[in-house]
């Protein structure tokens, strides 16, 4: 690629323009008077100033608490009327200033967060779509039982999730979270409240799914769960990434553990997961499947680690740091009061917490790359080197995607790369940025030499939104856009909800 | 608190958020005087901060720039209430709490529980008002704190049923030996040998929170040995009751919704609880047996 091919790509704004508010006190007069409360004083609309990412900030004209559907459709009807926009908000995990709003109203969905029925036979769940999946985990799990896959932290939120995706470590197997929603209650951009799965409104259901918060508001979801089981938990140790995303690709397609992943520390100690529901399943893998792997042992690739710095005395210092990093994070990945007889009794905790203590900070810094098997590694090579050229030290977060045949129509537009089969796999790319502070210039000019390379591989962007806006047409091409924009235009003819995040 | 009022105003992040968004201590009261200072979120906090230490501190300066003062004016008549200036001899002194005062028998029981090594006695004066003032965070005078520490100068041991207060009490009585009354029973096989898979054992939160990390392992332990349900939620944090304390006083939170949480999906047969206030919130909710841990002993 040449150093302009970029050219003449118009780059998301990490703020876009505010919306000036030309209606808002008429508008804002008439929802009082339907009895919703609408949260203006700057404590509250402060609460909300930025996302995860931290690179972006705005504030709305006012708060809504989501309580019930009803409640929202009536919010998005007054607003669709008065042509005011609505950023929905979950955990606020977003990176691009997705959930943050430039103006209007910013819809809390937090507040929709209690779980409706466990149904034990049929294996499902109904719940609000504020819930955080942590919380809908401590639910099911007094009945025994527990979600299929949802991502690795703590404030994400189901409605949230199923409209990005949403990944987990078993993900290979079971696919992204948002596969596991059978249905969905939306509110419609114009407040309808409408019940759609593959079944009931599917074209409805299709454009939710994966559809970052376009063509409506998640309110209630069921949504498919299984069995508990404790975890049987296995690490690999490489130190080339080519040969451990080969090792991680291998297996996937083995199909030969329930759990898999690969966690960095640079590119220097590369860990791949592997972990099992059941004793069977590690016994088969142990006996057939572990040979095929490259990786090592954790005494061995010390060894091997150390006789590599030994070697390269000036290297000392990452020497420091890998060995430092380690004594931190490894007893955060198997705490002793989350174990019992070897087995990891809550992933998402004990995961959950590892990705807030040691991941986590000011800033969310996490742009991120999905490809088809075929571009992967080099996608990830690629990225690494990024990483090296803006960070001494990241960490770098890869996972396979099940596709499911039966769901190519939620996967139009979505981050899914329109060419991959079988699996798709995503790349998050992860500065450590510590206490040092970075401009956000820097950092953003990180993040958009990360997609840039996922421009010129053809491939999507597992986060996209609001960086998005810029890239899509490339990404997925014109026909498809401007099919889902006109369809867009038709549902919200005032373009009202989650405005600036793709269209 | 996010389980009653699912609203990010009551929380930490949303009180802090709020503040940097120059809110008013009235704006921010209800949160502030909502939370129940169980510290889970301080043993939650990836940042390891003192959130609880922060809620306690933004109280008292909320009641000292608030123009609503009747919490600090009902705190306050209750702390003018109770003095005693009568000085102990014994070694080791329970300071009960009204809760545990108010049922004699299982007093008794502590009281004989908690005397292996030398004879327990129990104090005149607990000290109830200086914990919810405390908790509120309102000042306590020089006379009244004096008349609550001067009997307790010379003792070696002292069994606490309040936290707000055992936390207290720590810097005002460096040099005693402090424990709270729940988990010291906790740690006694006669009575925890009694525990089986059909009991929910109710943690003290506040207690538990406070020194999580050595009692994390023990009660992780007890659960594992005797098969019992405990209630920790997922992340190893103890669910509160809300019973007692500030909320028991002005409630916020509805202690009753509290404890159908902590009992939903559990199938127990019985109820043991650590602390009093929490085994009274229990048994008007629940209509299993609910035993006070020292009950164990005749149980």
């Amino acid at each position: 690629m040449g150093p302009d091919a970029l050219q003449g790509i118009p780059r998301q704004q990490t703020n876009p323009k505010r919306w000036q508010g030309e209606q808002w006190q008429t508008f804002a007069t008439a929802l009082q008077q339907t009895g919703i409360e609408l949260r203006v004083t700057q404590s509250n609309t402060g609460t909300y100033v930025t996302d995860a990412g931290g690179l972006a900030h705005g504030m709305p004209h006012g708060v809504v608490i989501a309580r019930s559907a009803t409640q929202v459709a009536a919010l998005i009807q007054l607003a669709q009327y008065h042509h005011v926009p609505v950023t929905t908000r979950g955990g606020g995990l977003t990176t691009e200033g997705e959930s943050v709003a430039f103006g209007g109203v910013l819809l809390d969905m937090t507040g929709m967060s209690r779980v409706r029925h466990i149904d034990k036979e049929a294996l499902t769940v109904r719940t609000e779509g504020g819930i955080f999946w942590h919380l809908l985990a401590e639910a099911l799990r007094r009945e025994g039982l527990d979600y299929l896959s949802a991502p690795l932290n703590l404030t994400s939120s189901v409605g949230g999730t199923i409209g990005v995706g949403g990944i987990d470590v078993n993900s290979s197997k079971l696919g992204c979270s948002a596969d596991q929603a059978i249905s969905l209650q939306v509110v419609t951009p114009i407040g309808e409240i409408v019940e759609c799965s593959d079944q009931e409104n599917s074209e409805l259901f299709q454009r939710v799914i994966l559809g970052y918060g376009q063509f409506g508001i998640i309110t209630e979801a069921t949504l498919r769960i299984r069995p508990y089981t404790p975890l049987r938990m296995h690490y690999f140790y490489y130190s080339s990434l080519r040969v451990a995303v080969e090792d991680l690709m291998r297996i996937d397609r083995a199909q030969c553990c329930d759990y898999s992943g690969i966690l960095t520390m640079m590119d220097k100690a590369i860990t791949l997961l592997v972990a099992f529901d059941s004793d069977e399943r590690e016994d088969e893998f142990l006996r057939q499947h572990r040979k095929i792997l490259r990786g090592y042992g954790e005494l061995p690739f010390a060894l091997r680690t150390a006789a590599y710095y030994t070697l390269r005395p000036w290297r000392v210092k990452e020497a420091l740091y890998l060995y430092q990093r380690k004594r931190q994070l490894f007893p955060d990945l198997q705490p002793t009061h989350h174990m019992q007889k070897g087995q990891m009794l809550d992933r998402t905790v004990v995961f959950s917490r590892a990705v807030w203590k040691h991941w986590g900070g000011r800033q969310m810094v996490i742009p991120d790359l999905a490809c088809s098997i075929d571009k992967f590694i080099e996608a990830v090579e690629r990225g690494n080197a990024v990483c090296k050229k803006y960070f001494p030290h990241y960490t770098l977060y890869c996972v396979g995607i099940k596709l499911r045949e039966e769901h190519r129509p939620h996967y139009e537009l979505s981050c899914f790369p329109p060419d991959a089969t079988g699996w798709a796999y995503g790349c998050e790319f992860e500065p450590m940025l510590g206490d040092d502070n970075y401009s956000r210039d820097q950092l953003q000019s990180f993040k958009n030499a990360i997609y840039d390379i996922g421009v010129d591989l053809g491939t999507s962007y597992y986060r996209f939104g609001g960086m998005m806006k810029g890239y899509i047409r490339r990404a997925l091409g014109d026909e498809v856009v401007n099919k889902h924009l006109a369809m867009k235009r038709q549902a919200d003819p005032a373009m009202i909800l989650n405005r600036n995040v793709i269209f | 608190m996010w389980q009653q009022r699912r609203d990010v105003q009551f929380s930490p992040q949303g009180i802090a958020k709020a503040l940097q968004h120059n809110a008013t201590h009235d704006e921010i009261a209800p949160a502030l005087f909502s939370c129940l200072l169980c510290g889970a979120c301080d043993v939650l906090c990836p940042e390891e901060i003192d959130i609880t230490g922060m809620i306690s501190a933004l109280r008292k300066e909320a009641l000292l720039q608030s123009s609503n003062a009747t919490l600090k004016e009902a705190v306050k008549a209750h702390l003018a209430q109770a003095t005693s200036d009568i000085r102990i001899e014994e070694n080791t002194i329970v300071l009960a709490g009204e809760a545990l005062r108010s049922t004699p028998a299982t007093l008794n029981k502590v009281l004989t529980l908690l005397s292996c090594e030398t004879s327990a006695a129990l104090a005149i004066d607990d000290g109830d008002d200086i914990a919810l003032a405390l908790e509120a965070g309102i000042e306590i005078s020089d006379h009244r704190l004096h008349a609550f520490l001067e009997p307790l100068q010379k003792v070696k041991r002292l069994y606490v049923s309040n936290v707000h207060l055992l936390k207290q009490l720590r810097h005002w009585l460096p040099a005693t030996e402090l424990f709270t009354i729940g988990h010291s029973l906790s740690q006694l096989n006669t009575l925890t040998s009694k525990l089986n898979k059909n009991d929910l054992y109710l943690i003290e939160a506040r207690a538990y929170h406070l020194d999580h990390k050595k009692k994390v392992r023990h009660y992780s332990q007890l659960r594992h040995e005797r098969g019992c349900h405990i209630n920790l939620d997922l992340q190893c944090n103890a669910i509160p009751t809300a019973a007692g304390g500030l909320n028991a006083f002005e409630p916020q939170l509805d202690s009753a919704e509290q404890v159908r949480w902590i009992l939903s999906g559990r199938n127990v047969q019985r109820i043991v609880a650590e602390c009093a206030e929490d085994r009274r919130a229990m048994s008007q909710v629940s209509e299993l047996p609910v035993l006070h841990i020292a009950d164990l002993m005749e149980a």
